[in-house]
């Protein structure tokens, strides 16, 4: 297009000329609503992106693996980790068992627990869910004799410590109408904090040699993988099962954690939906603003019109203006988003202090004589939240989408708005005046 | 050489409750290099006729061929290129664009046919030069006189040297002395430049300065 560059100066023009007038109130008004969805957006969406993916990496890392191959065994068999750690992607294999029990303190009630019974040293396995599972006392390895790794909850929940003794519940006898319960005497040698409350609620790790005691036989070895890509999970599932036949079930991440990460997702798509609504108020502002702009502007459209230009061009020209509209507001929700969420924590920490000095400010004032003194605020306080500070994950994809999407609807706006152009007839606009 | 040919021209409006008929099957012929003066009372369709001719009114019934475009035949894009490059349009009121000083409003018209703005601009520079404003050319319109908006808008439609000038009452919202200056612009300019002018007024001192004078009544045109 030969005569772009006047429209582009134009535009320019009437935007920049925008600021020396009246007609900024509805520009700043528009580009400060842009700012603020944006902002939202990507605050939200970067917290929320914490929350989901600290979830995701506790449940793959610990609990689902990314794939998982279910033997009728009921001793792992170091042929098959063998065999399964040669195939190309496999990264990790960790045999397993899972074992639905009693755990009982030594001043506790019983309480349900999930006993893993992994091998001695999870390290050589498994490192990424020995990091995961982010020990806060004690060893990893599992060497002594009935020695168990508790989550830090369930260890309160027991009051029990490290080396404390505790209680399993072991189900002994022929058949089921013969099993009997009998105490199993482990002791404490680690806690762990996954940070994923339900772990470290009613999890425990158990030696897998000396934990078939616990199990009622029904339980079979399992074998945990980590792949190199877990994206690429149905490929290596084909691949596994090429090499192990039917006689091994195979479940991959996605469909161990179908019902859970959906959830996840729904959350996600209802959350953004609900901030998105900011978009509409604001594109509907931005039309009302810019047909309020092109009825003001109505004799130099037809002045335009008269001298040559097409009209196509000049809805163009408001076109341009409202896509700048919505780059800068954009552009600022964007910047202001993004260092929202990367200091997230320190913004509530700031909060927690200004509180804490205008609550003390008060004591201060109205009782004087009292003399107690003001207890700090934190927002994220470890007495009433199971986290004390908020994971923040910035997916920048997701960053672009919020970005397009904000310029987009100020251009939609632009262009619905720039629609009342071909109802004014140059002829007439220019008589009336 | 430009020139005008209108055959059968009708223009009538609707005002809801009667039909106005405007224009009664007007003929026409302007040959090239020739300043014609359109006179007549108001409401007799002068403005109406020249904005049939530029093509900014619909035509009811008739024909207008200009530098033999049928202009009401023509589609968007080429009449939009028609207006800017075939015809220079005057009007009552200067009509220039707030937001941009005289030389950009001069340059605009040939900025929009693709020129480059540095030849464009060149180009309105050396025009308002020759109208003696070359001190108000960095001016916004609202810093200019009356007089000195109408003559920045008369060197406006000679941008892109049109072959026709169309001019509505170009001095009928100015002081007498404005108004001579003005118009031995105009007429100076047409002259230099080889234009046809089609001009309309109600001065009649004025129609001594055209080749022809002419004269609408009741829609219908007279020779004088």
């Amino acid at each position: 297009m030969k005569n772009i560059r006047w429209i582009f100066f134009t535009s320019f023009r009437y935007l920049r000329n925008r600021k020396a007038t009246r007609r900024v109130g509805p520009a700043a008004l528009s580009i400060a609503g842009i700012s603020i969805g944006v902002m939202a957006l990507v605050s939200v969406l970067g917290i929320m992106n914490g929350f989901q993916l600290g979830f995701i990496e506790d449940i793959i890392n610990i609990n689902s693996f990314h794939i998982r191959v279910y033997s009728n065994k009921i001793q792992p068999d170091s042929n098959i980790v063998n065999l399964l750690k040669n195939i190309k992607g496999i990264k990790s294999v960790l045999p397993f068992m899972d074992i639905q029990t009693l755990i009982k303190g030594a001043y506790s009630d019983y309480e349900a627990v999930n006993i893993r019974a992994i091998p001695e040293n999870l390290m050589d396995y498994d490192t990424d869910m020995a990091n995961q599972l982010n020990l806060q006392s004690g060893n990893i390895e599992l060497t002594a004799s009935y020695s168990i790794i508790i989550g830090t909850q369930l260890a309160a929940r027991l009051g029990s410590n490290l080396n404390d003794n505790i209680s399993l519940v072991s189900m002994a006898g022929s058949g089921f109408k013969n099993l009997k319960p009998s105490d199993k005497k482990f002791y404490v040698t680690g806690l762990f904090q996954s940070g994923y409350y339900n772990f470290d609620r009613s999890m425990g790790f158990t030696n897998i040699n000396t934990s078939r005691s616990l199990a009622s036989g029904k339980e079979k070895v399992i074998y945990g993988i980590k792949l190199e890509n877990q994206y690429r999970d149905r490929e290596v599932a084909l691949l596994i099962k090429e090499q192990l036949g039917d006689e091994y079930e195979i479940v991959s991440w996605r469909d161990f954690n179908s019902s859970f990460f959906g959830a996840l997702r729904t959350e996600k798509i209802a959350m953004m939906l609900v901030i998105g609504l900011i978009f509409i108020v604001v594109g509907v502002n931005i039309k009302h603003s810019l047909e309020r702009s092109l009825v003001e502007k109505k004799d130099e459209i037809a002045i335009l019109i008269s001298l040559g230009a097409n009209p196509v061009s000049v809805k163009i020209i408001f076109i341009i203006e409202g896509f700048l509209i919505g780059f800068s507001g954009a552009v600022i929700g964007l910047i202001l988003g993004l260092l929202i969420t990367e200091n997230i924590n320190s913004i509530f920490s700031w909060i927690s202090s200004l509180i804490t000095y205008i609550v003390s400010v008060f004591r201060l004032i109205f009782i004087p004589l009292k003399g107690s003194s003001t207890n700090a605020v934190s927002i994220f306080s470890s007495d009433n939240f199971y986290i004390t500070e908020l994971p923040v994950k910035i997916i920048y994809s997701e960053v672009l989408l919020v970005f397009l999407f904000a310029v987009l609807t100020s251009t939609l706006a632009a262009y619905s708005a720039s629609g009342i152009i071909s109802r004014y007839k140059p002829s007439e606009v220019l008589r009336n005046e | 050489m430009s020139n005008i040919v209108i055959e059968n021209l009708y223009k009538s409006y609707n005002t809801g409750t009667e039909k106005l008929l405007i224009l009664k099957n007007l003929n026409l012929t302007v040959e090239p290099n020739t300043r014609v003066i359109l006179t007549g009372s108001s409401g007799s369709g002068k403005s109406t006729l020249l904005n049939l001719i530029s093509g900014m009114d619909n035509i009811s019934r008739g024909k207008i061929l200009v530098d033999n475009y049928n202009v009401h035949q023509l589609d968007e894009n080429t009449l939009s290129s028609f207006r800017a490059l075939s015809i220079g349009l005057i009007f009552q009121f200067h009509y220039l664009l707030k937001d941009f000083t005289a030389l950009e409003n001069v340059m605009m018209p040939a900025y929009m046919t693709g020129m480059p703005k540095a030849a464009a601009l060149a180009k309105a520079e050396e025009l308002i030069v020759e109208v003696g404003l070359e001190a108000r050319m960095n001016h916004l319109p609202s810093q200019l006189s009356g007089g000195e908006k109408q003559r920045i808008a008369v060197v406006r439609s000679m941008i892109n040297n049109p072959g026709i000038i169309l001019a509505d009452e170009p001095t009928g919202n100015l002081d007498e002395a404005n108004s001579i200056k003005v118009e031995e612009i105009l007429f100076e300019l047409v002259n230099n430049h080889g234009k046809t002018l089609l001009l309309v007024t109600h001065d009649n001192s004025l129609a001594t300065r055209g080749d022809r004078h002419l004269k609408l009544e009741n829609g219908i045109l007279v020779e004088l």
